[in-house]
């Protein structure tokens, strides 16, 4: 089999549902804007070149995945073979947008518009390509903002236009770009960047417990001892003390030095302006009230999931199995009573923001300010011991933890491109009765889910 | 204290990661006092079983009892007793180094300050550090300070040496030498490093593809196997050698080199006098013994 061929079939693997999933989700977002009301030919053209720029990010994944095997460095002219897959599947992929765009959406079959939109295609799936492979995080950054940008449709529509209207420079951007790429990608130094370099390890290692510990080795050695991240000796001294009011080897000098292991770096390190960051976060979502709930839902998720787990710590302290269940379920609900405390402050800020804050008008929308209502701080209580439920599943793989928040995430978006696709408005009521109803039942139930969990795993299982 | 008192009873004991036999129905008693040596391969089993006797692993089939408790269910106070270090040396990475000790020993009623303090100097523990900038050697050497700080009845090292340098380890042997003075101090310690292990310990258990090949007294296992140098003092030496037992010949027309079990040096010694031979007979060192041993149990699976 040629190495090119080899490289090509690597897209057909079980473990890409995840971009597979990101890609719906992106297609879904694009069919919603594309179903409003007021959208344009400008605007289908410009929100659907998010899609190469994800489709090059995902092809470029994979590669980087290749080259990060040691041995695939010294395959004979397997270097080379880097370019020629992203060079195919750009054009490919060009092809076919621009085919797509022309004939079926816009019903204009010229060269000059063919030409144009096939180019843009080319240089965005490159992009996105090269950007994963020298600037990821932009890459991921560009990814979250397109959604922003489905709300507010103006900077699509301006590329939109530029694309449709000056479809000479498009082209020279095209063919500049992507030659551009192509001498990038014969850089020497390419290969010698991913080979065998945890950093650049791909979604697609999420399943392997044995790689994501190679990455967290690495972070560990080389990303964290870059943080500055202390603990405060007041902190310290006040969980010491909290520890030694209680007796030796009692359950509460346990609970509170797992709180100590959970809390004392993020007390240790907190500072107002990240609240007042969080807080103008929140205010953004206050004109885009669509979305709050899914904000009150991540929020809490990844607060919990970064919070250290008592239950698989290999560090030996004297705490037998029954104090590790302890010690979690403690940590879990102060954990949950901390963020609902954060969210509490949150909607009262929203609250009285909303006596003052005005609408705001961009590119001729009228954004309407909603203050958070108090119905959604149900959601991290609910949502924290999902958390903490995949937690405890995945053991020490963080990643996997993160699945349950892209499984609401996709199905969310889903759910909302699907009601286009049916020609029905979202009511965000629905989500909010749905809350009002159901929510103490769920509170109810996730809560003994999480508990049953721990109990099994803290007395039936490894916990290594 | 009775030394004859079993403090970790392992009894058919089995576990299984998928579809992957980690233990086959291993059975291991450990007395009171004893430094245990456990050896083997990679994947023999020995992290897995060491990790039974803390409670960290649960058996599929059979038991493991620690201090005469099924060792799941240990409480804190028998935890208490345990030290325990592990291969991968999982600490707090975000803490100082005297932060995690000032937190690890508020566990322990008995710390040993005075230990600690001794170590540190010795081991050269960079305590203003934080844990995560630590390499893995001084990581290790940490961890081995947690282990041992509160004076456990019983200590668990998993690979304990393998990041140190030669100058820390032969530190840490002494460390353990030192140890080892406390008669009711059990000691199991799992390593690659056999040279370093043989120093320490009275006790040898071999194990291969999840169970136990050989598990007997350091001292017996020494003087089961023997190397034999025999010169011929006139002529030749006879094509076959009147040696029961030989596991290893290397042999030229008058000098021969053989590894033989079972036979006690007067044995040999009147044989070689037999054959008019000068003879030379050595212990072979635990490295030597340990192959044997696991070429024999893979010459008698292959047959």
């Amino acid at each position: 089999m040629k190495t090119i061929i080899a490289n090509l079939k690597l897209y057909i693997n079980l473990n890409s549902w995840f971009f597979f999933m990101m890609l719906i989700t992106l297609i879904f977002f694009n069919i919603q804007v594309v179903s409003d009301q007021d959208s344009n030919e400008q605007l289908i053209v410009g929100s659907f070149m998010c899609l190469p720029f994800f489709l090059g990010f995902m092809a470029s994944i994979v590669l980087i995945d290749v080259m990060n095997k040691p041995f695939s460095f010294c395959l004979p002219g397997h270097r080379q073979n880097v370019k020629k897959v992203l060079m195919i599947m750009a054009v490919l992929v060009g092809l076919f947008f621009a085919f797509l765009m022309c004939y079926l959406i816009l019903d204009r079959m010229q060269l000059a518009c063919f030409s144009s939109i096939f180019f843009a295609t080319l240089v965005f799936f490159l992009i996105g390509a090269e950007l994963n492979m020298f600037a990821r995080i932009i890459c991921a950054l560009i990814y979250m903002m397109s959604f922003f940008f489905f709300t507010y449709h103006y900077p699509f529509v301006i590329l939109g236009r530029f694309i449709l209207e000056h479809f000479l420079i498009v082209i020279c951007i095209g063919l500049g770009g992507s030659i551009t790429v192509w001498r990038l990608l014969d850089s020497p130094g390419l290969a010698r960047r991913f080979c065998d370099n945890p950093k650049w390890m791909s979604f697609l290692n999420f399943w392997s417990n044995e790689k994501m510990q190679k990455l967290n080795r690495y972070k560990e050695t080389f990303q964290k001892e870059k943080s500055k991240l202390k603990i405060n000796p007041s902190v310290e001294r006040f969980f010491l003390n909290k520890m030694n009011s209680h007796k030796y080897f009692s359950a509460g000098r346990y609970i509170w030095g797992s709180l100590y292991q959970a809390f004392s770096l993020p007390f240790s390190n907190f500072h107002p302006v990240n609240l007042l960051i969080l807080l103008l976060f929140i205010f953004a979502f206050c004109y885009w009230p669509r979305y709050f709930w899914m904000v009150f839902l991540m929020l809490p998720m990844g607060m919990a999931m970064s919070i250290e787990n008592p239950v698989y710590s290999n560090m030996m302290i004297s705490n037998g199995r029954r104090e590790r269940y302890k010690c979690t379920l403690v940590t879990g609900m102060v954990n949950s009573g901390f963020l609902v405390a954060i969210m509490t402050i949150i909607i009262l800020f929203s609250k009285f923001a909303g006596l003052f804050m005005p609408d705001l008008k961009l590119s001729g929308k009228t954004l309407v300010y909603h203050a958070i209502s108090f119905q959604l701080i149900l959601i991290p209580l609910v949502a924290v011991p999902i958390a903490l439920i995949f937690r405890l599943l995945s053991r020490k793989n963080n990643m996997l933890a993160v699945f349950p928040m892209l499984c609401f995430y996709f199905f969310y978006i889903m759910s909302i491109g699907a009601q286009k696709i049916f020609d029905r408005n979202v009511n965000i009521n629905e989500i909010s009765l749905i809350m009002n109803l159901y929510s103490i039942a769920y509170l109810i139930i996730v809560w003994i889910i999480f508990v049953l969990v721990l109990r099994q795993i803290c007395f039936k299982k490894s916990l290594v | 204290m009775d030394n004859t008192e079993t403090i970790i009873q392992v009894e058919k004991l089995s576990k299984r990661f998928g579809k992957k036999t980690a233990l086959d129905r291993v059975s291991l008693d450990i007395c009171r006092g004893r430094i245990v040596g456990l050896l083997g391969s990679n994947g023999a089993g020995k992290s897995t079983l060491l990790r039974h006797m803390i409670g960290l692993y649960l058996p599929d089939i059979g038991q493991c009892n620690t201090f005469g408790c099924n060792a799941g269910e240990l409480s804190p106070e028998e935890l208490g007793r345990i030290g325990y270090v592990h291969q991968e040396g999982e600490l707090l990475p975000w803490m100082k180094v005297e932060q995690l000790i000032r937190y690890v020993s508020t566990y322990y009623p008995n710390w040993n300050h005075e230990l600690e303090e001794r170590y540190i100097k010795n081991f050269k523990v960079p305590v203003s550090s934080r844990v995560v900038t630590l390499s893995p050697g001084e990581r290790q050497k940490l961890a081995i300070l947690l282990a041992i700080g509160f004076d456990p009845e019983l200590l668990i090292l998993d690979e304990p040496a393998s990041a140190l340098d030669p100058i820390a380890r032969a530190n840490f042997l002494d460390l353990l030498l030192e140890l080892i003075q406390d008669e009711n101090r059990t000691i199991v310690i799992s390593s690659h490093i056999l040279s370093d292990v043989e120093k320490v310990i009275d006790h040898v258990v071999i194990m291969e593809e999840g169970g136990i090949l050989l598990d007997c007294g350091f001292d017996d296992l020494c003087e089961k196997y023997s190397k034999v140098k025999l010169n011929a003092m006139s002529d030749k030496l006879p094509s076959k050698l009147p040696f029961e037992n030989i596991i290893e010949c290397h042999r030229t027309d008058g000098q021969a080199i053989l590894i033989v079990s079972d036979c006690s040096n007067e044995e040999l010694k009147e044989k070689a006098q037999q054959l008019d031979c000068w003879i030379e007979i050595e212990t072979l060192p635990l490295e030597e013994l340990y192959k044997i041993v696991v070429n024999q149990h893979m010459s008698a699976v292959g047959a």
